[in-house]
């Protein structure tokens, strides 16, 4: 427990600090967050074609309504969590890497359709959109990660019971 | 349990849960606004006055009003500014950590759960004293500088708490708390080590 707890930690604040790095935040952290704009609005204009994306902002053109995604709404914070706790935990390398790679996109698909359902939302019923945007979302984000973290745990132990199995 | 068990479960607890705590109004955060305060008369006593809670949301008033283009001592005008800081946004921890709690099935018993929901208050504590400094900052940007002397003052550290108590804290404690609280059942149900 006390190894987790520092491995755990020092990772996430180390990645934490350098995500607030400007030069980080310039280059990387900002282009993602458009990125996230732009798929969000190529996945919503299969069924609603008046949706427009523009640097970080999904516009709707016919109401004027758009919603602009920050950073800190983009699930990099949630993606740091879960590789900080994959690389706390005991497991083989090639484990902790599909881990961390199949978790980084279960939250960033989540991440989507959270930009998505929070953008109607906002458009039907502004009150709905701040509960679901500041305390419903970010649970169900960390719920995910929590999740992830579960069903990995479980093919790691899977996968060492079978090893254990086929030495026997 | 299984992993879709789990997340059914934590679901179903979410709804009532949320609703509680939606209902149960901000009152009950009266302490933890009284121990932010002191923290910030300590922290910034030159800038930070008083925090008076307000429903869901803390007032935090200054030594300095604006006049015009500048800033000038309350003092001589006998009005300050203010900033506001909301408080549910830290507070939403207590309603997603008892969802978590409901949703394992097993009573880990009163002093684990006493300790659990402390530890939460504190984390709150301290989270509420870095978003209400941010807000400052930002407020009284010349002020701040002018006044920031020791490395607890400067933006940066301000700002990576202000990250941290936001972005972080309220939703990952939480967790923390539930699988520290819970190890034992967590490791029997899913191999936590």
């Amino acid at each position: 427990m006390l190894r987790f707890c520092g491995v755990f930690f020092s990772v996430l604040l180390t990645l934490f600090g350098i995500e607030m790095i400007n030069s980080v935040q310039t280059h990387f952290i900002l282009p993602f967050t458009a990125l996230i704009a732009s798929t969000s609005a190529a996945i919503v204009m299969f069924f609603d074609t008046g949706v427009v994306a523009f640097s970080n902002r999904l516009y709707d053109t016919l109401s004027g309504f758009n919603v602009s995604i920050e950073p800190g709404c983009n699930g990099i914070e949630a993606s740091i969590i879960l590789l900080a706790a994959m690389l706390a935990f005991r497991a083989t390398w090639k484990q902790k890497v599909i881990g961390i790679l199949a978790g980084t996109v279960t939250i960033q698909v989540l991440n989507l359709i959270r930009v998505i359902s929070l953008f109607y939302l906002g458009q039907w019923q502004i009150e709905l959109f701040h509960f679901a945007h500041l305390y419903l979302w970010p649970v169900l984000i960390m719920l995910d990660v929590l999740i992830v973290l579960v069903v990995w745990l479980k093919f790691v132990g899977d996968s060492s019971n079978r090893n254990t199995a086929e030495v026997k | 349990m299984t992993p879709a068990r789990l997340l059914l479960r934590v679901m179903a607890a979410l709804l009532p849960v949320f609703s509680i705590w939606w209902l149960c109004g901000s009152q009950w955060l009266q302490p933890a606004v009284g121990l932010a305060e002191n923290m910030l008369s300590v922290w910034l006593p030159r800038i930070f006055h008083e925090l008076i809670q307000n429903g869901d949301s803390v007032q935090a008033l200054t030594h300095w009003e604006r006049v015009g283009d500048y800033l000038v001592p309350a003092a001589q005008v006998g009005t300050c500014i203010a900033f506001d800081a909301n408080l549910r946004l830290l507070s939403y921890s207590f309603p997603f950590y008892v969802a978590l709690q409901i949703a394992l099935w097993e009573w880990c018993g009163w002093i684990k759960t006493a300790l659990a929901l402390l530890a939460l208050y504190l984390v709150l504590v301290v989270s509420l004293t870095f978003v209400v400094a941010k807000e400052i900052m930002l407020g009284l940007e010349a002020v701040f500088l002018e006044t920031s002397m020791h490395w607890y003052t400067y933006p940066d550290f301000i700002i990576m708490g202000y990250q941290v108590a936001v972005l972080l804290l309220p939703a990952l404690v939480p967790i923390l708390l539930w699988v520290a609280v819970n190890q034992n059942v967590l490791r029997r149900h899913f191999g936590l080590n």
